[in-house]
């Protein structure tokens, strides 16, 4: 017996009317009012920011993985899956310290760079394929200063407490 | 852009800048990020390619014949921020960083970021410490000014 799919249906919903035009003012202004507290409450959730953040984080890395080599135009490796696991320690320990990257993103020098912009102040830290995990910090006036991320929890919380200290000086 | 028959000019005037193309995703809140710089590799014998602004314009960090870099965003710093003087943190060892006019045929602005170490040994490219590679890459993210805005 030769089994045949029921055929799709012959429509699609392409549009979908938004509450301001189906809904009177009052009922409007009420729909607001709600979806401006959903956004708030979102955005004041340590809980939801912190979730979200690690699965954009997990995303991201995934996305890195797939990167083939030259991926800039100037012969840079992809990250190998050894430097993706330790960003990826790296990043779920920074996330749940309230550290959210500003960006992760492939590093020129061959792994992922783990990346903080915030108001003049800036740092990095980046998990080369070579098995070094490196950071540095600056800002507009200060001169860039690196170290070498010991690979131990004592190593990884010092760096936190370096970058965290910087960003919100 | 084609080299033809011109010289090699070593000196560079000290407001001269130095131009390399970027992708909009080098760019973070607006900045460009210490990763997108790469550092030739151990036994390359070059420096990091850039056009000098002497010679070139802009858009040409974005000149090829097949047109692969169309759309593609360009930086400048200036030949001034490359240090004279480095020191690894970690070993003391200290490195010199300066540029370097190295014609190609096709681009006679092409130069290069060159490494020494301190003292001077003069002989071919020194690569340093990964923590003095990652200062320099930090040193020119603080000094770039995007002049071309990347598109993709």
């Amino acid at each position: 017996m030769i089994f045949v799919p029921p055929p799709h249906p012959q429509y699609e919903i392409r549009y979908r009317p938004s509450y301001e035009e189906v809904a009177n003012d009052d009922i409007s202004r009420y729909y607001r009012k709600t979806e401006a507290e959903m956004i708030g409450s979102r955005e004041g959730s340590d809980y939801v920011r912190t979730t979200i953040a690690q699965l954009e984080g997990r995303r991201k890395l995934k996305q890195l993985s797939e990167l083939r080599a030259n991926w800039d135009s100037f012969g840079s490796e992809g990250p190998t899956a050894e430097a993706i696991r330790i960003a990826g320690d790296f990043i779920n320990h920074l996330i749940a310290v309230g550290l959210i990257p500003d960006a992760i993103l492939p590093s020129a020098e061959g792994g992922v760079a783990v990346c903080f912009v915030r108001e003049g102040k800036n740092a990095d830290v980046e998990c080369l394929n070579s098995g070094e995990v490196l950071a540095v910090r600056y800002s507009r006036n200060e001169r860039p200063h690196a170290w070498a991320v010991e690979q131990s929890p004592a190593g990884t919380e010092a760096t936190v407490q370096i970058l965290s200290a910087h960003l919100s000086r | 852009m084609y080299r033809r028959w011109r010289a090699v000019k070593d000196s560079f005037g000290t407001n001269e800048q130095l131009y390399r193309r970027f992708r909009r995703t080098d760019l973070v809140n607006g900045e460009l990020v210490p990763s997108a710089l790469k550092f030739p590799k151990k036994g390359e014998a070059t420096g990091q390619s850039v056009n000098r602004s002497a010679f070139s314009k802009p858009e040409d960090a974005l000149w090829d014949e097949e047109k692969r870099y169309d759309g593609w965003g360009v930086f400048q710093f200036p030949v001034a921020c490359l240090p004279s003087e480095l020191t690894c943190p970690d070993t003391g060892r200290r490195f010199t960083f300066f540029p370097k006019h190295v014609p190609v045929r096709k681009n006679y602005a092409h130069s290069e970021i060159w490494c020494d170490r301190l003292p001077r040994a003069h002989a071919g490219y020194v690569v340093p410490t990964s923590l003095v590679k990652l200062e320099l890459r930090a040193l020119i993210s603080q000094n770039i000014q995007v002049v071309l805005t990347a598109q993709r």
